[in-house]
């Protein structure tokens, strides 16, 4: 059925191969350094 | 190369025309011909190419603060989009630690283009063109041979595409993992971002997807079709 | 626009992309190799969406080199600290994937991918067109010459690098310049 593995999808992107956690604050603190760099 | 330049000084006195050939076919290969439709590709330029006013005014209002130098706007930017970035930057086969190196090059090649992103209501579409790009570059050098986005993954060792084991609870999920990690590249790039497309946060993704119109309703249906093929002849959706 | 013309307007330049964008990825690779070239090619696609009912069909793919040509030149304008063009810096920007090859045939191709990027401009665009199969014609309009002047560029071009490259004598003076040198 197209709706169970529509399902299964939403799983998928949500729950089985979501961004590691720390991932998002990885990136602030390189953005961070970053913008330093620039200012600098 | 051809050869009919009556004026050429000379006929190839150090063997240059060998050498351009070689040239040409390493870069050839380096560069391939990808024969499938890439119709993610084409919505994606599409979009950046269009503005409407439809598409969310939010991300355009977080990137032009970002751009008068308010990083709190692009943090937002970050969280709230890193999971398309992220969906990107798998379904183009990259496992889990390339996938962080690629999103973690996409937000600084960002932050590099701040002043460039010709209609920032288009980020979304920039997002998923440079990502894709980042990824097939990051594929290349992991593989050490060209990243044809529509080769079947079954040539990258099962564990690698593994997520988290204990993410797969069940028999049921794994099977369904390894039918989703032996589709076409592009299958599961679309997979994924279907589904992000499908809810409000990311409209912008939805927008991205809906040109031209009527292209990427049949090319999902046709990937969930090979998906179930592929339960079935495993035995037993 | 009705909704309608922008549905054609879509599907013709959905088949445009997939019909002319791996020869202008690898045109525009090896325009300019160490710069950020996939780059240069999304943004011209994009920028020709957005004029597109406004380029006649048979100069699209002509609109597009150009497009190219111009963004390579803004990226290396904005070039925080342009350097000239060596073959290191050709080596390190990877368009060439090394693999188990000998390093003197390594060292030639990047060699002469990197005397093709020292070339003028107008030199290096028409002998990297010809080099990818665009015909003098369309070369002519990118160049905005005469097609006679195409062919003058081209082996221009051709005796510039064979100046340079295999030959080991001269790759040593490698600056030495000279229209017609044998």
């Amino acid at each position: 059925m197209p709706d169970d593995l529509a399902l299964w999808l939403d799983d998928l992107v949500d729950a089985l191969d979501p961004p590691p956690t720390h991932l998002v604050d990885t990136v602030h603190a390189l953005l961070l350094i970053a913008r330093a760099i620039r200012v600098a | 190369m051809t050869d009919d330049d009556p004026d050429r000084p000379t006929a190839d006195p150090v063997g240059l025309e060998p050498r351009l050939d070689e040239l040409r076919a390493e870069l050839t290969e380096a560069i391939p011909d990808d024969p499938d439709a890439d119709d993610l590709g084409v919505a994606a330029i599409i979009a950046q190419g269009s503005p409407t006013p439809t598409t969310p005014e939010r991300h355009a209002a977080l990137l032009t603060a970002a751009r008068d130098g308010d990083g709190s706007a692009l943090d937002t930017l970050v969280a709230e989009l890193t999971p398309l970035v992220w969906h990107v930057a798998r379904g183009n086969g990259l496992d889990q630690a390339l996938a962080e190196d690629v999103v973690q090059t996409v937000w600084l090649s960002l932050l590099r283009h701040l002043d460039r992103i010709a209609e920032p209501r288009a980020l979304a579409g920039w997002l998923i063109v440079t990502t894709r790009r980042e990824a097939q570059r990051a594929w290349r050098e992991a593989n050490g041979r060209a990243a044809l986005s529509s080769d079947s993954a079954v040539d990258v060792p099962d564990t690698r595409w593994l997520p988290e084991t204990e993410a797969l609870r069940d028999d049921r999920d794994r099977r369904l993992w390894r039918a989703f990690a032996a589709l076409p590249r592009r299958c599961q790039e679309l997979l994924r971002l279907t589904v992000l497309a499908g809810r409000a946060e990311y409209r912008a993704v939805a927008e991205a997807l809906a040109m031209p119109r009527g292209s990427i309703g049949p090319t999902r249906g046709r990937c969930l079709n090979t998906l179930r093929a592929r339960l079935e002849r495993e035995g037993g959706a | 626009m009705t909704p309608g013309d922008s549905d054609d307007h879509a599907a013709a330049f959905s088949d445009f992309y997939h019909r002319e964008r791996t020869r202008l990825f690898r045109f525009a690779a090896v325009m300019s190799p160490h710069l950020d070239h996939e780059s240069a090619v999304q943004e011209a696609f994009v920028s020709a969406w957005r004029h597109w009912p406004s380029i006649s069909p048979p100069a699209r793919r002509a609109w597009l080199v150009k497009t190219i040509r111009n963004l390579l030149v803004d990226q290396s304008r904005r070039l925080e600290r342009p350097s000239e063009v060596t073959d290191e810096v050709i080596a390190r920007s990877r368009i060439l994937v090394p693999r188990h090859r000998e390093a003197e045939a390594w060292h030639e191709l990047t060699s002469t991918l990197a005397a093709i990027a020292r070339l003028p401009d107008q030199l290096r665009t028409a002998l990297v067109l010809r080099f990818w199969d665009f015909d003098d014609d369309e070369t002519a309009d990118v160049l905005g010459c005469r097609r006679e002047s195409v062919r003058r560029y081209v082996s221009d071009a051709r005796a510039r690098i064979s100046e340079v490259v295999g030959n080991p004598e001269r790759r040593v003076r490698g600056s030495r310049r000279g229209k017609g040198t044998p």
